[in-house]
């Protein structure tokens, strides 16, 4: 069941119509990586959540259509959209120590998705599978490190739960947003190891948005340039580094 | 080290923390404690001039002077005197009224009880509303419905409490609606308890003021949350609404909301004195503005270190229940 | 520095709560002063039998002893709003000296004043004036500094928070390092960066000085009469609520007008400013 995933023509804006981003495409097939590169403030944030249908309060996604499976995304409804949020597109937060809610157990953040909806698993089950990519993660699966509160782990485990939160649901895209920023040289090395190879285990598509080209050249085999709120580039990784067609992807090399 | 004991280590660490916390915090209340006690002293008992003929007024004998002064030890250095009164105190002797002849132990436990009963019972209205109407109006920020709320919530807040008091009165008692006795005067000999009307628009009195305050806070609290990093990513998670806000959202505003409310139920020692005032009501409040004009000494003093005690008692239990609540890892311990 | 500072008056002014507020504050103002000079009686003349209805010659009524409520109302506000501003100012005065000095000395001054401020917070303010008027009575001045002096460890707690952001800052930092006089620089650096927190300080001690105030000569122990004072007015009225009710309406009224422009006010300046205050 695996198939491209494809956006097309994306725009967000603000309520006043100002444009943050438009004329946002591109093409992830399955067991790749798409690298989304530019400077603070481009707007790949903005790209990356709209691709789970959502908006900062302030902004809306006002043109796009993104296909995943058979459907459209950004044609659906309001529940519709939060049920595709998890085993559909799926999303790793920057900063995990902010991301996770630190009045709630890790296991607990874990597994609510699982245990949410119609087709929602026993607790036993949506555990297991929990413990099942912890391990591929990394993280230790006792009960005992399972009942922490996010406040008790270190910045490097934060970042592993913030991608186990996401993985356990199997989605079809993954978008990862500077998952390894917050992190120490080592760690990030380790963590970007992780990433690519549960991209190739799990078969998923994955956009992976960061400002540093170094972590891209890493993990990325398509690279894509945003600069003010639009794509001046898109190429193949070692096309990208060879040899830069716009000016400022030369600028940033 | 086996994790086992290494587990049990880390909690008796944290044991030994909130321990270590509440002991501190019962030690500088003490302190706070003795430091209010001088204070109170020496506003009552330690001033220039012969406190006992103050008291008693131009009319005494001095046979009466001469039996005051003795009952206060006023002949002995202040130091000595001070000393004595803190030991009394400490034996649950809080002397004798002047007004009533009646020992101030006694006046204090039936006044005290039926203030504490007032209390309860607005904290008993006033946390739900504002639960409900902080939570509601933050959800719905700056709509209509929350602009409305807000500005009745600033009106009621900067009211004076009689000023509340007597519009209630005016309002449901006297003119527009007939519904609750203007007075609460109570029956002696019968309990508070099968009373309830007759008390009904001095708690509600209280817990519009209690109210107009809390779920402000809870607004702002629920509002800073909200707009939070984790809450955005619980609902790019998929999430469904009711969960974010109540599984998500809230339980982070709780210890804030907690704090607050201790805070409140302090304060309210101190509001109800005018509105017992205006009601009549046999408390503690109108048995310290009787006191303070007949200038019954022994009263104002025992009345104004309860409140004080009330408030150090208050503080500890609302550290206790803040450090129950706060996750671990912020400060918080299992 | 100077620049940013005219820059948030301008905001200031330009915000409809802090305006609305600041007319409430004024308009009750001129009531209490102005009106004993054009009161149509005196505040202690009898013009009718006691709790008489309105009518032309009282508009609202007369009171318990047959006074025109009016007048009275006219007359009963210039103690309470003067003695409210003066201990509004005497606390502010107070509490920043208290703050202040504790931010930026910081050590043993920060301990001791801290602690004195934690000592107060922890007791309702109309406790703390009624122990000290058991012995002392009712006197003006008694009630204005204890009024004040009740209200300067909440501004204390404000301006030390507001004082230690200033004075983390590199310039503080550096006048102090060359040796520039503690209060020099406490003068020139740190004042000038308080002036919105004050006045959102200012708002609110105003509404506490008059709620208490009023409340204690609503209990008898502020002003005495024969005087006219709202407080007083409120307490010798109420039992006639059912009967004559503008003889409490009318300074009930304008008490709560004030202490809701107060209020309207400082809630104003704080969201003209923002949620950091007034440093950059």
């Amino acid at each position: 069941m695996s198939e491209t995933v494809n956006l097309r023509d994306l725009r967000v804006e603000t309520r006043n119509g100002l444009p943050i981003v438009e004329e946002i495409g591109f093409s992830i097939a399955p067991g790749k990586v798409l690298g989304l590169v530019g400077e603070s403030g481009s707007g790949k944030s903005t790209i990356g959540k709209a691709l789970l249908g959502y908006a900062a309060p302030g902004l809306r996604i006002a043109s796009g259509s993104f296909n995943v499976e058979g459907t459209d995304l950004l044609a659906l409804g309001g529940e519709a959209r939060r049920r595709a949020r998890g085993p559909v597109v799926a999303y790793v937060p920057q900063d995990a120590s902010s991301a996770l809610n630190p009045a709630i157990p890790i296991l607990r953040q874990m597994t609510e998705r699982l245990r949410t909806g119609q087709d929602r698993l026993l607790a036993s089950d949506a555990r297991q599978r929990v413990c099942e990519t912890l391990e591929r993660v990394g993280l230790p699966t006792d009960a005992g490190f399972l009942a922490r509160y996010p406040g008790e782990l270190s910045g490097g485990q934060l970042q592993r739960v913030g991608l186990t939160v996401s993985i356990v649901s199997y989605p079809r895209l993954l978008v990862l947003d500077e998952p390894t920023t917050a992190l120490d040289v080592s760690t990030r090395a380790s963590v970007l190891d992780l990433v690519a190879q549960l991209n190739r285990d799990l078969n998923m598509s994955s956009l992976y948005i960061s400002h540093d080209l170094g972590v891209i050249s890493a993990v990325a085999d398509d690279v894509m340039v945003l600069y003010a709120g639009q794509v001046v580039e898109t190429a193949p990784r070692d096309r990208f580094f060879e040899a830069p067609a716009h000016p400022y992807s030369r600028a940033l090399l | 080290m086996s994790d086992q004991k290494r587990n049990l280590l880390r909690g008796s660490n944290r044991a030994g923390a909130t321990l270590r916390m509440i002991a501190r915090r019962l030690a500088s209340s003490v302190l706070l404690l003795c430091i209010m006690s001088v204070l109170v002293f020496a506003a009552t008992q330690a001033l220039p001039g012969d406190i006992a003929q103050m008291v008693l007024g131009r009319d005494s004998t001095p046979e009466q002077v001469d039996r005051l002064r003795s009952a206060l030890n006023l002949d002995a250095p202040v130091w000595r005197q001070y000393l004595i009164w803190v030991g009394n105190l400490l034996q649950g002797d809080f002397g004798v009224s002047f007004v009533s002849r009646q020992p101030v132990f006694d006046i204090l436990q039936t006044r005290l009880s039926n203030t504490v009963v007032v209390v309860l019972l607005s904290f008993l209205i006033s946390i739900p509303l504002s639960l409900v109407l902080g939570v509601y109006t933050a959800v719905n920020a700056d709509r209509v419905s929350d602009r409305v709320i807000l500005f009745f919530g600033i009106a009621l807040n900067a009211m004076p409490e009689f000023v509340l008091a007597l519009l209630l009165v005016l309002l449901l008692s006297v003119q527009v609606f007939h519904i609750f006795p203007g007075v609460a005067l109570l029956s002696p000999g019968v309990s508070i308890w099968m009373q309830l009307p007759k008390i009904a628009l001095p708690v509600l009195t209280l817990a519009l003021l209690q109210a107009s305050y809390f779920y402000r806070l809870v607004r702002a609290t629920m509002i800073d949350v909200l707009a939070s990093d984790y809450v955005e990513f619980a609902r790019l998670k998929g999430m469904p609404r009711r969960n974010v806000l109540w599984r998500q959202a809230v339980p982070n505003a709780l210890v804030p909301a907690v704090q607050a409310a201790g805070t409140i139920f302090a304060i309210s020692f101190g509001g109800v004195v005018v509105i017992e005032y205006v009601f009549a009501f046999p408390g503690l409040g109108t048995a310290l503005a009787d006191a303070v004009g007949a200038r019954d000494i022994k009263v104002v003093q025992a009345i104004t270190l309860t409140i004080a005690l009330i408030f150090f008692a208050t503080n500890i239990v609302t550290d206790l229940i803040t450090m129950a609540l706060t996750p671990p890892g912020r400060g918080g311990v299992r | 520095m100077n620049k940013s500072r005219h820059g948030y008056m301008v905001q200031i002014a330009s915000n409809r709560l802090a305006q609305v507020g600041f007319a409430l504050i004024l308009f009750v103002a001129a009531i209490a002063f102005i009106g004993p000079l054009v009161s149509p009686h005196t505040h202690s003349e009898f013009v009718g039998t006691p709790y008489g209805l309105p009518t032309d010659g009282a508009p609202l009524g007369t009171d318990n002893l047959g006074r025109d409520v009016l007048s009275r109302v006219m007359h009963g506000g210039q103690d309470l709003v003067w003695m409210a501003f003066c201990a509004t100012l005497l606390g502010l005065a107070l509490g920043t000296a208290m703050g202040l000095s504790a931010a930026f000395f910081k050590g043993w001054t920060e301990t001791v004043l801290m602690r004195v401020v934690e000592l107060k917070l922890a007791f309702p303010s109309i406790v703390f004036a009624l122990l000290f008027v058991t012995m002392l009575g009712p006197g003006k001045g008694l009630l204005t500094i204890v009024v004040g002096v009740s209200q300067a460890p909440s501004v204390a707690r404000v301006m030390r928070g507001v004082a230690m952001d200033v004075v983390r800052q590199e310039y503080v930092q550096w006048a102090r390092s060359v040796g520039m006089r503690a209060w020099r620089v406490l003068w020139a650096e740190v004042l000038p960066n308080t002036t919105s927190p004050l006045l959102v300080e200012f708002g609110l001690r105003m509404m506490w000085s008059i709620s208490l105030l009023a409340g204690l000569s609503f209990l008898g122990y502020g002003i005495q009469p024969p005087a006219a004072d709202w407080g007083l007015m409120v307490n010798e009225n109420r039992n006639a609520l059912s009967v004559q009710p503008f003889a409490v309406l009318a300074p009930i009224v304008l008490i709560a007008l004030f202490s809701i422009g107060c209020n309207l006010f400082a809630e104003g300046v704080t969201r003209a400013i923002g949620r950091t205050g007034g440093t950059e």
